[in-house]
C-alpha cells in the first residue's frame, strides 16, 4: 500500500524537476541570445564616435566612410528580419575591419590617444559579440542535449520543448527564426 | 634548447637539440577536452568532499561526548529553575523525570553491551549487540544536532561575508577611468563575464609590484575581481584575459562556496570550544558577543565579520597563560586540552591532505574552465609560466594565500595559527598546484609543448643496458643500499602506524575521560 505512493511522488518530483530544468536551460539560451542583440546594438552606438574621430586624419577614405555610416543605419533600423541582419552585420564586420586595417597605416592616428581609446572599444566590442555568441552556442549545446538525453526528452516532447540553433559561421542562420522554442504545455 | 616539432598523435616528442646524453625523448600528455577536465574535476571534489565530511563526522562524535550530557545538564538545569521561578512544578518535575529516565535508559543499554559482549559467542548475537550499541548512541545526538546548527550559522556568517573583508586588507582601490591599461582590464572583464554569462563583476585594483589575482564575493552580483598592477603591467591581453577568465571562473564554479563550507566545519569545532571555555578563559567571552553580533547584524561590515570568526578560531589553540580559574577547574581544563590537542592531530595529520587535494582539484577545475571562457589555452599557459617563477602574495593577502591565482615560491606557512588552512605550504599538503602539473593539463588541453621547460619534462626510461660484467658488480655494491632504503621505508610506515595509533588512542582517551566529566556533571544536576 506504501510503496506505490511513494513511488507516484518520486516520479512526480522527477518530472517536476526535468521539466523546471529544461524551463532554466531555456530561458538561459533566450537570456544569452538577448545578450547578442544587446553588443551589436552596442556596436552600432560606438560607431558615429569612431568615425567623427578619424575623419580629420582620413578624409581621403571619405567613400569608406560614408559606407560604414549608411551600413550602420541601416543595421541599427532593422528590427525583425534576422536574415537581412545578418548580411548587413557581416557588412558592417567587413567594412571595420578596412577601416581599421588603413587607420594603421595613418601615423596620426597612433598618436592621438582619443583615436586609440576608440579603437580598442571599438575591438573589445568585437570580442564581446564573439563571445556572447559563444556563450550562446554553448546554452544551446546544454539545451539540445537536456532535450535529446533520455529521461528528459519524454517531457521534452510532451510539453514540446524544440531545439534551438546554433550559430554555425559569421552568419545568423538562413531559417527565418534562429530560435524557435514555444511551449505549448498549458 | 629549442622544442622540437610536436606530433599531435603520438605521445613523444623528439628534442632538436642534442645533450650530453644524446637524444631526449619528451613526454606529452594525452590531449583532451576541456568539458572532460571540467567533469573530471567535479567528481573529484565530490570524493574528497566526501570524505572530509566523514573525517569531520568522526571528530564531531569525539566532542559530542562531551556536548551531549552538557547540553542535557543544561536543559535540565533550566528546567529547574523555570520550576523554582514560574512555571508549573509538576510540569517541569514530569520533564526533568522523563530525560532522567531516558537518560538511565541510554545508559543501561550501554552497560548492559559491554556484560553482554564477553558471553556474546555466535556472529549474530554480536551484531545484535552492536546495534544496541549504535541505538544507545543516540544519546549523542543532542550533541550532533547543535553541531549541524553551528555549521549551518557560521557558514551563513562567513557567507555574508563573502572574504570581501580581503578588499580592505589588501587596500584595493577601484579603477581609474582615464588609465588606458585600467579602462583595457575593465573591457576584459566585461568581456569574460559575457562569455561565462554572468552580470559583470567589480574590478578593483591593488599597487603593487607583485603580479596576482584573486576573486571574491558571495555570488554572482556581488563579486569583485581584484588585480595587482604587477600583472596588467608584465602580461599582454591575451594572458591578462586567461588570467582574469581563470579568477571569473572560480567565481563561477563556486569554488569560495565550497572552502567556506569546509572551514565553516573547523570552526563549529572553534566555536563549541569558545563556549566550554567560557569558564575558563576571559577571551572567549568577547568572541562570543562578537559572533552573536556578527549572525544577527545585517549591516555589519565584512572586516567585522571576519574578526568575530577569527576570535571562534583562536578558540582551538591551546593557551600557554594559565588563569585561575583554569587551576580550579582542573578536570575540564585537562579535557578541554586533551580534546584540543586531539582535533590538532586529526586536522594537521589525516584532514590536511584530503582537504588539500580537494583544493588543488578545484585550481584545476578553474584552469579548465578558464580555457572554457577564452578557448584559448596557450594564453593561460604563457601566462602562468611568466608570473609563478616570481610570483608571491600581495601584502595583506596571507591568511588566503590560497585563493589567489598562484602560490607563493617558498616553503613554509607564515602564519603561527596552527588551524590556519592558508599556513600548509608544504607539498603534498600545498594549497596551489605545482606549476609543471598546471601546464601539462594545459598542453592536454591543447596548449602548445613549447611552454613546458625541457628540463621539467619527464625523461622517457633508458633502453635497458646489456648486463656486462661492470654493471653486475655495480648491481652488487649497490645491494646494500637497496636494502638499507627499504628498511627506512618500512620503519617510515610503522611510524606512520604508530602515529595513527597514537592518535587512535588519544581520541578513546578524551572521548572516555569526557564522558565521564560529561556524565558527572549531568548527575550532579539532576540529583540538585
Amino acid at each position: 500500500m506504501k510503496a506505490p505512493v511513494a513511488l507516484s511522488i518520486v516520479v512526480v518530483l522527477l518530472v517536476a524537476w526535468a521539466y523546471n530544468r529544461l524551463v532554466r536551460l531555456r530561458s538561459r539560451t533566450s537570456a544569452a541570445w538577448s545578450q547578442v542583440d544587446v553588443q551589436l546594438r552596442r556596436r552600432h552606438d560606438l560607431i558615429p564616435n569612431l568615425l567623427t574621430s578619424v575623419q580629420a586624419y582620413m578624409a581621403h577614405e571619405r567613400t569608406l566612410l560614408k559606407q560604414i555610416a549608411e551600413t550602420r543605419a541601416q543595421a541599427a533600423a532593422l528590427q525583425g528580419d534576422i536574415g537581412a541582419r545578418a548580411r548587413l552585420e557581416s557588412n558592417l564586420e567587413a567594412l571595420l575591419v578596412m577601416l581599421t586595417a588603413t587607420s594603421q597605416a595613418v601615423p596620426q592616428v597612433g598618436a592621438d590617444v582619443h583615436a586609440r581609446m576608440l579603437q580598442e572599444e571599438l575591438s573589445s566590442s568585437e570580442r564581446r559579440i564573439a563571445f556572447a555568441r559563444q556563450h550562446y552556442n554553448d546554452c544551446v549545446m546544454d539545451y539540445n542535449s537536456a532535450i535529446a538525453s533520455f529521461p528528459t526528452n519524454i517531457i521534452a516532447g510532451l510539453c514540446a520543448f524544440r531545439p534551438a540553433i546554433l550559430f554555425r559561421n559569421e552568419e545568423f542562420g538562413a531559417e527565418d527564426t534562429i530560435h524557435r522554442t514555444t511551449v505549448a504545455c498549458n | 634548447m629549442t622544442a622540437g616539432s610536436v606530433d599531435q598523435n603520438a605521445n613523444a616528442v623528439a628534442v632538436a637539440g642534442a645533450s650530453a646524453n644524446g637524444v631526449r625523448r619528451i613526454r606529452v600528455p594525452p590531449r583532451s577536452s576541456f568539458y572532460a577536465e571540467q567533469s573530471r574535476r567535479r567528481r573529484a571534489t565530490w570524493r574528497l568532499s566526501f570524505v572530509c565530511v566523514v573525517i569531520t563526522a568522526l571528530l564531531g562524535l569525539v566532542l559530542s561526548t562531551i556536548l551531549s550530557p552538557l547540553l542535557l545538564a543544561i536543559a535540565v538545569g533550566t528546567l529547574k529553575a523555570a520550576g523554582h521561578l514560574g512555571c508549573p512544578p509538576s510540569l517541569c518535575a514530569a520533564a526533568t523525570q522523563e530525560v532522567d529516565r531516558w537518560v538511565h535508559q541510554q545508559i543501561g543499554i550501554f552497560l548492559s553491551v559491554l556484560d553482554n559482549w564477553p558471553r556474546a559467542a555466535t556472529r549474530s548475537q554480536k551484531l545484535v549487540l552492536v546495534g544496541d550499541f549504535a541505538a544507545g548512541c543516540t544519546l549523542l545526538l543532542p550533541g550532533i544536532a547543535a553541531m549541524m546548527l553551528a555549521w549551518a550559522a557560521l557558514r551563513a556568517v562567513q557567507v555574508k561575508a563573502g572574504m570581501l573583508d580581503l578588499i580592505a586588507t589588501l587596500g584595493a582601490r577601484p579603477i581609474r577611468p582615464n588609465d588606458t591599461q585600467e579602462h583595457r582590464l575593465a573591457n576584459i572583464v566585461e568581456e569574460i563575464s559575457l562569455a561565462a554569462g554572468i552580470p559583470t563583476p567589480r574590478l578593483m585594483l591593488i599597487d603593487t609590484s607583485v603580479a596576482n589575482a584573486v576573486a571574491v564575493g558571495r555570488s554572482y552580483d556581488t563579486a569583485v575581481v581584484i588585480v595587482t598592477r604587477g600583472l596588467l603591467e608584465g602580461l599582454d591581453r591575451d594572458q591578462t584575459e586567461a588570467v582574469v577568465a581563470h579568477v571569473v571562473a572560480s567565481i563561477v564554479n563556486g569554488d569560495l562556496i565550497v572552502m567556506q563550507s569546509l572551514v565553516a566545519l573547523f570552526q563549529s569545532f572553534g566555536l563549541f570550544h569558545t563556549f566550554l571555555d567560557l569558564p575558563l578563559r576571559l577571551a572567549a567571552w568577547s568572541a562570543l558577543g562578537r559572533f552573536c553580533r556578527a549572525f544577527t547584524d545585517p549591516s555589519l561590515s565584512p572586516l567585522s565579520r571576519l574578526l568575530a570568526l577569527q576570535g571562534i578560531e583562536d578558540s582551538l589553540e591551546i593557551d600557554e597563560a594559565f588563569t585561575p580559574m583554569m587551576i580550579l577547574l582542573l578536570p575540564l581544563n585537562l579535557v578541554m586540552m586533551f580534546q584540543k590537542f586531539v582535533l590538532f592531530l586529526w586536522t594537521t595529520f589525516i584532514v590536511g591532505w584530503p582537504l588539500a587535494l580537494l583544493w588543488r582539484a578545484r585550481r584545476y577545475l578553474a584552469d579548465a574552465s578558464a580555457v572554457a571562457l577564452t578557448r584559448n589555452p596557450e594564453a593561460l599557459a604563457s601566462a602562468l609560466r611568466q608570473l609563478a617563477p616570481s610570483a608571491d602574495i600581495p601584502a595583506g593577502g596571507e591568511r588566503r594565500a590560497y585563493l589567489f591565482l598562484c602560490g607563493p615560491n617558498r616553503a613554509g606557512g607564515r602564519s603561527g595559527n596552527l588551524h590556519d588552512i592558508s599556513a600548509m605550504h608544504v607539498s603534498p599538503l600545498a594549497l596551489h598546484p605545482p606549476l609543471d602539473s598546471r601546464l601539462r593539463r594545459l598542453v592536454a588541453l591543447g596548449s602548445s609543448a613549447a611552454y613546458l621547460p625541457a628540463a621539467w619534462l619527464r625523461p622517457w626510461p633508458q633502453v635497458a643496458k646489456s648486463m656486462n660484467a661492470r654493471n653486475v658488480l655495480k648491481l652488487i655494491a649497490a645491494l646494500p643500499l637497496i636494502l638499507l632504503v627499504i628498511a627506512i621505508l618500512l620503519l617510515g610506515l610503522l611510524a606512520a602506524m604508530g602515529l595513527l595509533g597514537a592518535i587512535i588512542f588519544l581520541t578513546q582517551l578524551t572521548t572516555m575521560l569526557s564522558f565521564m566529566l560529561g556524565f558527572a556533571l549531568l548527575a550532579l544536576v539532576l540529583r540538585l
